[in-house]
């Protein structure tokens, strides 16, 4: 319950943060919202001897409409994200996906940006990215680049930024005028990690075909997971019964999860399909202008 | 004076209590806010190993970081040479009941494990600094060395020939044998139409009280006073424990339980970092604080509830019970003095239930593992019995296509038997059970729930109905144990009239000083705000047994009413003195003392109270001068004694609970919605109907808690898999179903109140009745419920087994909503075309 | 050991200045330092909310931030809710409604409470347990807890006043 010792430095700068990150490498840990992080330097499961707490970075904790894309500073919070006015409407997926996260307390404090570079393999914001392919702005003294939500994830707890990178921005297009979507969570318990949880979204016309599809879980494998044949599976196709769970079918195989105390391998995967369906169900009714409360997979 | 016998009366009114706003203000102190001059911190390392033998403990590292004072081990502390192995708890004695039944093998564990570690989380070594956080430092400078030992987790392998013994001189894995029995059960099996035999678990979980447990010790070396603050719910025994334990001559323990945090049972044990803390300060001769971290909690304090019941029973066609043989089996984990022996002794006692079953045999052997040792968890082995007669009910009832109500309701002890007593002994008070169960289901509308399940059943969907009676006797009292039989209370009218009491318990969140004070201010007619309750200090409270088993609302408030009579006596006496009148002519109300057949003729409670205080000249020869008295009160509906066929009352007071759920199961998750959840609960007469009412609806939750989400599985290493509040699923607010309350009256005829015990009937009932809820919804599928937590994986890997055995069904139930929306769409559009 | 920062904290109105160890946590701060003991140590997994203020007018659990990171901020305690000894309208409502039986879990869930008022006056039954989610009770089982807020939203909604 009491952490190691550490040295302790609060910046004010990314370039400032980069460059002790630089020199620290392995013994340093940025601080975020210290929602992740603290947890598990009080278990000392994790004991950095330096800590670069970058909280008192000003500017970087925006939620912004530009150009009809959402632009989200990697210091935002998870509150911040659901009090975005346009957030339920147009990005109902990501708004479902940060109502479950822990609980308010959590939500007040933890940010986006803390949380993808965790790369908690039940971490919700992980699926949120990856199903609707984001791009994440990564920033170092050396410079800046981008990185694909694809790309983003290497495996359980690691990302492909740089020793001296930080995570600057997560920028979500502009969503399609037919397209809706929702992300279930299945939980033991009100704030718990995720036994499993599914993000979908999906573009339909007016005659009920699919034109576009994008399905990623957390809390199915070492990183996040897109459903790369489930989706392409359902691209073009008219949702019938068998066409959902057909891809029903393709979501669990394309899971990798881990037999634990809040499930086994095959319950987890038979859960992901259910859940899946409550999920599309969900996605096309939010399609068609129906307001629908979701987020707790059933 | 009033209007009716009860008009202006406190007791029975729902109020509000004085112990709140000081709470609310976040005044309140509990044992992990007490700080001292001087105090140091302590911190326990503890096994990671489940069963090996101690090498080495090494502590040198530790003891050279800076900050770090002190540093021991088990070896070490075993040279002092005052120290004893742990005192045995609750039993005082290796033969308890005296009859060689029940035979129990105990064993000396010290504080800090010696020779042997035994299950994660035991003790091993502790480091005292300067403060908490260089305390842990401390710990991981610490290297331990443990061979290895191959570890039992399972009670059936924990007796199989050739186990690994876990205390070797005991030459099995057995710790306690008991037997109970009653009737002629042979014979009920020979008269039986069927018999029917099962398997029954029980699954491991525990209270978890929102305070973990904390321990400050303080020594003054001159007089050899240790004082200790400490989060227990008996203070009494500790002190009479820690001295057995740590006996250093002339030692004089005070034990001061501050207000604790929920205790449910967790706190009514004897631990080993009760001694260790007390024995750090006597040894550094500075205060020594400890406070439990929830990982240590998670493994350090006891656990509950793992059985498993061999049971069969003798049954005719129309469903009336003949008899029953138990066989129980209790995964008792490490033998510490925890209480929990106690536990299982009590399962064997109440497998009948709320029954009339007259032919019965019990036989409980308590197994050790190398899990954390069980203890007391509300409830106390009956809500095992419980949960195994209530599935029995159930099971019985298919068997014989009958209705399950229609099975309890037709063997229930009825109404006119009471005081009935049951072939185990114990004399159930009062009840109405069958009364309970019928208003029950009727608040659930359980016909109409009936016609809902078969429409249900045809569309391929489960829905199920569950019943449940539950009786949880309460104020327990067992021979040659700290549980003694009475209720001690001193209470004292100061020469200003207000009145302080001293009862024998502590408060957990019970709100004692409001009951005790809607008592007194009655029986003394003064007001509810001039009553203090100090509770908790066993130096300034007359010596008992404490707080458990629901025993506050039966002895303890009777132990108060009658200590307010006796103070009224004394008081009236002394005012018979004053006024010139024989005291049986006198009236105590509204502050006055005066003749009742002349009002006028009084005197004030304040100049009574001055004179016996300060003009004891005025008093005669053989009137103790002071108004205040010690009251000890024995619990009138018990035996101490046992029979040769180990039957014995007690408990003395039978609370009880009919519950009804109605519960819809989604195939696809396993997951379970509750529609409807009706409880008619029954204590006796209330004093404080919105304490009462508390206490039932927090007990259920520990009941939802222990029925759908609370487990402690470990792996076949000994490693328990659910060591924090990340693994282990307490309930919150979102898993809190609606619930329909009711309740009947049926007065304790034992008490002059009549109230029964009201905190432990709740957590009983839920894990029963949802898993003849469950069970009834997935009869189509032939699903046999056998275990909780009735966890979503558990129901959904039941219904893939059944599906194997039934191919051909669909494999979804539910339809395809989404794809059901968009066909609708397509006809519509259709049918706009034109 | 490592070096000391000076931190500059504003708690229920009072400013405090201390010098601390970056590793101690908030909860300690409050508790040890600052002195105010309401605030409580349920859990080690930041899962039971028994430690929960307010911090710049966002609840936090105490226990998952560092007392450096408070440098700075406005934090509000159980200890800051009444009013010269009166009890704050949530207070009263609780004592009315038995939301309480120990009372450990219980400075969290005011100030929990506290938090949702402030942003929601009006909550639905919803909303109420929402943002009770996060704090864990063993005593109450939560419904008294549910109406005890209820009724302290109708009590600040009738007085016209904020939290």
């Amino acid at each position: 319950m009491y952490p190691r010792a550490f040295e302790y430095f609060a910046v004010g700068t990314v370039r400032e943060a980069s460059e002790l990150l630089a020199h620290y490498a392995d013994e340093a840990r940025v601080l975020a919202g210290g929602q992740s992080l603290i947890p598990l330097m009080k278990l000392r499961l994790a004991n950095p001897s330096h800590i670069i707490d970058i909280g008192n970075i000003l500017g970087l904790d925006y939620v912004e409409e530009v150009d009809g894309a959402l632009h989200v500073g990697a210091l935002a919070t998870h509150a911040a994200v659901l009090e975005f006015a346009d957030v339920r409407e147009r990005w109902p997926l990501m708004a479902d996906a940060v109502s479950v996260i822990g609980d308010h307390q959590v939500r007040n404090w933890g940010t986006v940006g803390g949380a993808l570079a965790e790369a908690d393999p039940a971490g919700d914001w992980g699926a949120v990215i990856l199903a609707l392919k984001a791009r994440i702005r990564c920033a170092s003294s050396r410079g800046e680049r981008w990185l694909a939500a694809a790309d983003f994830f290497a495996d359980a707890y690691t990302t492909q930024l740089a020793t001296d990178e930080l995570i600057t921005e997560i920028v979500f297009r502009a969503p399609k005028r037919s397209s809706a979507g929702a992300y279930l969570k299945l939980e033991r318990r009100a704030g718990d990690f995720a036994v499993v949880s599914v993000g979908v979204q999906l573009s339909l016309t007016e005659a009920g075909l699919c034109e576009e599809a994008s399905i990623a879980l957390a809390a199915a494998g070492l990183t996040p997971i897109y459903a790369e044949e489930a989706a392409s599976f359902l691209a073009g196709k008219e949702l019938r019964s068998d066409v959902i769970d057909e891809a029903a079918r393709r979501v669990a195989a394309a899971t990798q999860p881990l037999s634990d105390i809040r499930g086994s391998e095959d319950y987890k995967r038979a859960a992901a399909q259910a859940l899946f369906k409550q999920a599309v169900e969900v996605a096309v009714r939010r399609s068609r202008g129906v307001t629908v409360e979701a987020a707790h997979g059933r | 004076m009033s209007a009716g016998p009860n008009a202006g009366k406190l007791v029975g009114t729902p109020m509000r209590r004085k112990e709140d706003p000081e709470i609310l203000l976040g005044q309140a102190r509990y044992t992990q806010d007490v700080s001292l001059p001087g105090m140091l911190h302590a911190a326990i390392l503890r096994s990671t190993s489940a069963h090996g033998r101690i090498d080495g403990v090494n502590v040198e590292r530790a003891l050279a970081l800076p900050g770090v004072v002190a540093a021991y081990t088990g070896a070490q502390l075993k040279e002092v040479p005052y120290l004893n192995p742990m005192a045995p708890f609750p039993f005082q004695s290796r033969d308890p009941f005296q009859k060689g039944n029940p035979t129990i093998k105990f064993f000396d564990h010290y504080c800090l494990a010696t020779d042997k570690v035994r299950f994660v989380g035991e003790p091993v070594a502790v480091v005292v600094a300067t403060d908490r956080y260089i305390a842990e430092d401390g710990l991981d400078l610490i290297e331990t060395d443990y061979e290895e030992l191959p570890a039992l987790v399972d009670t059936d392998r924990a007796q199989a020939a050739g186990a690994p013994l876990i205390y070797e001189d005991w030459g099995d894995n057995v710790m306690l044998k008991f037997r109970v029995s009653g009737g002629d059960v042979e014979q009920a099996f020979r008269d039986a139409d069927v018999v029917i035999k099962e398997e029954i678990h029980s699954g491991r979980f525990t209270g978890t009280p929102i305070e973990t447990r904390a321990v400050v010790a303080s020594f003054e070396a001159t007089t050899k006073n240790l004082t200790v603050w400490d989060t227990t719910q008996i203070p009494h025994p500790i002190s009479t424990l820690i001295e057995n334990t740590i006996a250093l001559p002339e030692l004089k323990v005070r034990v001061m339980a501050p207000r604790i945090g929920g205790g449910y049972g967790q706190k009514w044990s004897f631990y080993p970092e009760e001694v260790l803390i007390s024995l750090l300060a006597i040894l550094i001769r500075r205060p020594v604080k400890w406070v439990e971290t929830r990982r240590e909690h998670m493994v350090g304090t006891i656990h509950a509830r793992e059985q498993i019941h061999r049971i069969e029973a003798a049954v005719r066609k129309d469903g009336t019970i003949l008899g029953i043989k138990d066989h129980i089996f209790a995964n008792i984990g490490a033998a510490y003095p925890t209480g929990g022996l106690a536990s299982i002794v009590t399962t064997g006692m109440f497998v009948a239930g709320a029954y009339k079953i007259q032919n019965y045999t019990g036989e409980v052997t308590g197994v050790v593992t190398n899990k954390t040792p069980y203890g007391a968890h509300r409830g106390f082995g009956k809500s095992e019995a419980c949960f195994v007669i209530e599935r029995l009910i159930d099971i019985i009832a298919e068997h014989l296509s009958l209705d399950p109500p229609d099975v309890r309701l037709k063997n229930f002890i009825p109404p006119d038997d009471f005081p009935y007593v049951s072939v185990t002994g114990p004399r159930y008070d009062s009840g109405q059970y069958g009364r309970a169960l019928t208003k029950a289901m009727e608040l659930a509308e359980y016909s109409r729930w009936r016609a809902e399940q078969a429409r249900y059943r045809r569309e391929g969907k489960f829905l199920g109905i569950g019943t449940c009676l539950v009786v949880e006797p309460s104020s327990s009292t067992r021979m040659g144990s700290y549980n003694a039989g009475y209720y001690s209370v001193r209470m004292r009218m100061d020469p200003n009239g207000n009145v302080a009491v001293f009862p024998s318990g502590s408060d957990e969140g019970q709100g004692h000083a409001t009951s005790i004070s809607q008592l007194v201010a009655d029986e003394l007619s003064i007001p509810f705000d001039d009553i203090m309750v100090l509770e908790g200090d066993s130096l300034a409270c007359p010596y008992g047994s404490g707080s458990y088993s629901s025993r506050f609302s039966v002895v303890g408030t009777t132990a108060a009413t009658l200590a307010a009579r006796q103070l009224k006596e004394k008081i009236l006496n002394v005012a018979s003195v004053m006024l010139q009148k024989h005291a049986n002519l006198l009236e105590l109300a509204d502050g006055f003392v005066f003749v009742r057949e002349n009002q006028k003729e009084r005197v004030a409670l304040k100049e009574v109270s001055r004179t016996a205080y300060f003009s004891i000249f005025r008093l005669p020869e053989g009137m103790e001068p002071g108004l205040e008295i010690i009251y000890h009160y024995r619990d009138p509906n018990i035996e101490f004694h046992a029979d040769e066929r180990g039957r014995v009352a007690m408990f003395s007071s039978f609370p009880y609970d009919a519950e009804v759920a109605v519960v819809e199961i989604n195939p696809e998750t396993g997951t379970l919605k509750i529609l409807k959840f009706v409880t008619v609960h029954d204590c006796g007469n209330m004093l404080n109907p919105l304490i009462v009412r508390g206490q039932h609806l927090g007990a259920l939750a520990h009941g939802f808690g222990g029925a759908l989400y609370e487990e402690l599985p470990y792996d076949e290493n000994g490693q328990p898999l659910a060591a924090s509040f990340k693994d282990y699923f307490l309930p919150t607010v979102m898993e809190i179903p609606e619930l329909t309350f009711d309740h009947l009256v049926t007065p304790n005829p034992f008490t002059p109140g009549g109230f029964k015990g009201a905190g432990e009937t709740g957590t009983v009932g839920p894990p029963a009745v949802l898993a003849n809820a469950v069970e009834d919804a997935l009869r189509p599928l032939g699903i046999k419920i056998r275990q909780v937590p009735l966890s979503p994986m558990y129901i959904w890997s039941l219904i893939q087994s059944a599906r194997k055995r039934f191919s051909g069904r669909p494999t979804t139930h539910l339809g395809n909503s989404a794809a059901e929306l968009l066909e609708q769409e397509r006809r519509q559009r259709h049918r706009d075309l034109p | 050991m490592a070096a000391k920062r000076r931190i500059r904290v504003t708690i229920n109105g009072q400013i405090y200045e201390h010098e601390v160890e970056p590793r101690l946590l908030l909860i300690d701060y409050l508790r040890d330092v600052a002195g105010l003991l309401g605030t409580h140590y349920g859990c080690d997994t930041t899962s039971c909310g028994a430690c929960t203020i307010i911090v710049d007018g966002r609840s936090a659990k105490s226990c998952t931030r560092f007392a450096v990171q408070a440098d700075g901020q406005e934090i509000l305690t159980v200890e800051g809710l009444a009013c010269d000894g009166r009890l704050h309208p949530i207070q009263e409502a609780f004592w009315e409604h038995h939301a309480l039986q120990c009372g450990f879990c219980t400075s969290g869930m005011l100030m929990s409470a506290y938090f949702l008022l402030s942003k929601n006056p009006n909550p639905t039954d919803a909303d109420i347990k929402q943002g009770l989610a996060g704090n864990l009770c063993r005593c109450t089982g939560y419904l008294p807890i549910v109406a005890a807020v209820r009724s302290a939203a109708e009590k600040l909604t009738t007085k016209g006043r904020k939290p």
